[in-house]
């Protein structure tokens, strides 16, 4: 598990913390939401989880060992995956199956290893047969899905993802999500970062942050019932969210429904 | 007066071996007071549309116009690209936003940008002597927003500009259009239209280089299965009342509002009972 035990974060030079006393555990393979509008300390929090940050007080436990630790600073990233959410700041390779391998490669991980990891990482994003494609030719959310395999090349337990599909269309979005709806059926824990709550609601867990502390952490239905905290909190339900609550107004419950055809399936049974 | 983009078709790479059409015969008119919506999936067409309206790309058949002139001349047509807030540059939000009514040489260049500051809502007396790149996500992207309107352009072309947002980012964003609308015709390139038909004049949906759809929001609302047809995918608040008629629910004219959109759903529901 991550553990993260009373951790203040303050940018060098700013004058307030970006993170002040957070406390949470993220258990092995499950799905957490991070939430909270620009600036509640989202992608800080994201950064200190795998050691890109350390904190200024507390600290930061992967699978027992605290992220301050010098000597573990290489296995607690290999533990800890981080996908940001511009794809294009995040490949190195000239092409798709390079790119892959540039983590382990660096690890020194011996090269049949590395074949077959490189190879499963590429399989669980989807992008098999595109191996000697050169990144630039691929879409966004091929780009973004890249990423994410260079992140699971390193094996990691645990995957944090920044807004990783706020810069794609419908399609690619859909893809993203659905690789990491199999990566977590497969074992690694989820760590997603979004301010869209409709994403938010794949999660079994939300972590709401506001101004740097935690000012929810539930499900995701109990907090889009709660519209004064979602208010305070700077954020929106999805519209099918809202349509759904509008239905149980007016008498009609359609129950957890996620998308329009949830909905209709709940109101006229195919 | 109106930015009036006739027949554009463009070929990346034309006349060589990777030649790859982006654009095939695209019309559209955009007059001030007007927003009008261009959308489609990565890879439709958008962003080479953007380019050819702007005159950073002449396209190799069609015309756009710009009050009945070739585009080019400075700051009648304004473009703000996706996250333009990478492109700050000055020491100041006053001197970033007055660098181009400067270049344009107006001789109330300062006037100009207090103006544009002050129709993004960040007032130049408050915001004027920030640094750039110490505002937030929204304020940054109004002040990129206000970069653009300071040079009063007649057409503002915005691509992408709420992405990335939070909530109260947005809602800035959008009510910084509003105000440019007053004075502009807008036009907004997205691949998530929701939060923008409630207040569009029109939507040209783009698939693969071709219009798919092109028509009011109306028209898009009482018809959308071409628009769907063409690989686009409608907000799921329109979708769920499009799904219920397929399944006989009587919806007479589909709502965009989530909470009207219930109302047409209970209401088609108590019928069908």
């Amino acid at each position: 598990m991550i553990a993260v035990e009373d951790v203040t974060y303050t940018y060098p030079g700013a004058g307030s913390p970006a993170l002040l006393g957070i406390s949470a555990v993220i258990e092995p393979g499950s799905w957490t939401a991070l939430v909270g509008a620009n600036g509640s300390g989202k992608s800080t929090l994201a950064r200190l989880l795998n050691g890109l940050l350390i904190s200024s007080e507390g600290r930061v436990v992967v699978d027992g060992m605290d992220t301050t630790d010098e000597d573990r600073a290489w296995d607690v990233r290999s533990r800890v995956g981080l996908v940001l959410q511009n794809p294009d700041n995040q490949i190195v390779g000239t092409v798709v199956e390079e790119d892959v391998a540039f983590g382990p490669e660096n690890l020194g991980v011996p090269r049949d290893e590395l074949r077959r990891r490189v190879d499963e990482a590429i399989a669980a994003v989807r992008l098999t047969g595109l191996e000697r494609r050169e990144p630039h030719l691929l879409s966004e959310g091929q780009k973004q899905r890249l990423a994410i395999a260079g992140a699971l090349a390193m094996r990691p337990a645990y995957l944090v993802l920044d807004e990783p599909t706020a810069m794609l269309d419908a399609d690619g979005r859909s893809d993203v999500l659905d690789v990491l709806r199999e990566l977590q059926a497969a074992g690694t824990a989820i760590i997603h970062i979004t301010h869209d709550l409709a994403e938010a609601l794949l999660a079994q867990r939300v972590i709401a942050l506001q101004r740097g502390t935690i000012a929810y952490d539930g499900s995701a239905t109990a907090l889009l019932a709660d519209d004064a905290l979602m208010n305070a909190l700077g954020l929106e339900a999805p519209p099918i969210a809202r349509l759904a609550s509008a239905l149980r107004g007016a008498g009609l419950d359609v129950g957890a429904a996620r998308t329009a055809e949830d909905v209709v399936e709940a109101l006229w049974p195919s | 007066m109106a930015l009036v983009a006739d027949a554009l078709s463009y070929t990346y790479g034309s006349g060589t071996a990777f030649a790859a059409s982006a654009l095939t015969d695209v019309s559209l008119a955009l007059e001030p007071g007007e927003l009008v919506l261009v959308v489609g999936a990565t890879g439709s067409g958008k962003s080479t549309l953007l380019r050819l309206l702007s005159g950073l790309l002449e396209p190799d058949a069609g015309t756009v116009l710009v009050d009945g002139e070739k585009p080019g001349r400075p700051g009648r047509v304004g473009i703000v690209f996706q996250n333009p807030e990478t492109q700050f540059f000055a020491e100041t939000v006053f001197d970033d936003v007055l660098f181009g009514p400067r270049n344009l040489r107006f001789p109330d260049a300062e006037d100009a940008a207090r103006e544009a500051l002050a129709s993004v809502g960040l007032p130049a007396e408050s915001f004027g002597d920030r640094s750039p790149f110490t505002l937030s996500g929204g304020e940054a992207r109004r002040v990129a927003v206000a970069d653009v309107l300071a040079m009063r352009p007649a057409y503002l072309l915005l691509d992408e500009p709420t992405a990335g947002l939070d909530r109260e980012g947005r809602d800035a964003v959008l009510a910084a259009i509003a105000v440019a609308r007053e004075r502009a015709g807008v036009l907004v390139v997205t691949h998530d239209p929701e939060q923008f038909l409630p207040v569009a004049t029109r939507v040209l949906a783009l698939a693969s280089g071709s219009a798919a759809f092109d028509g009011s929001v109306g028209e898009l609302l009482e018809d959308p299965v071409p628009y769907e047809r063409a690989g686009l995918s409608l907000p799921d608040v329109v979708k769920a009342q499009v799904l219920a008629r397929a399944r006989g629910a009587a919806i007479s004219s589909i709502a965009l509002d989530p909470v009207r959109a219930a109302a047409n759903l209970a209401e088609a529901r108590g019928a069908l009972r």
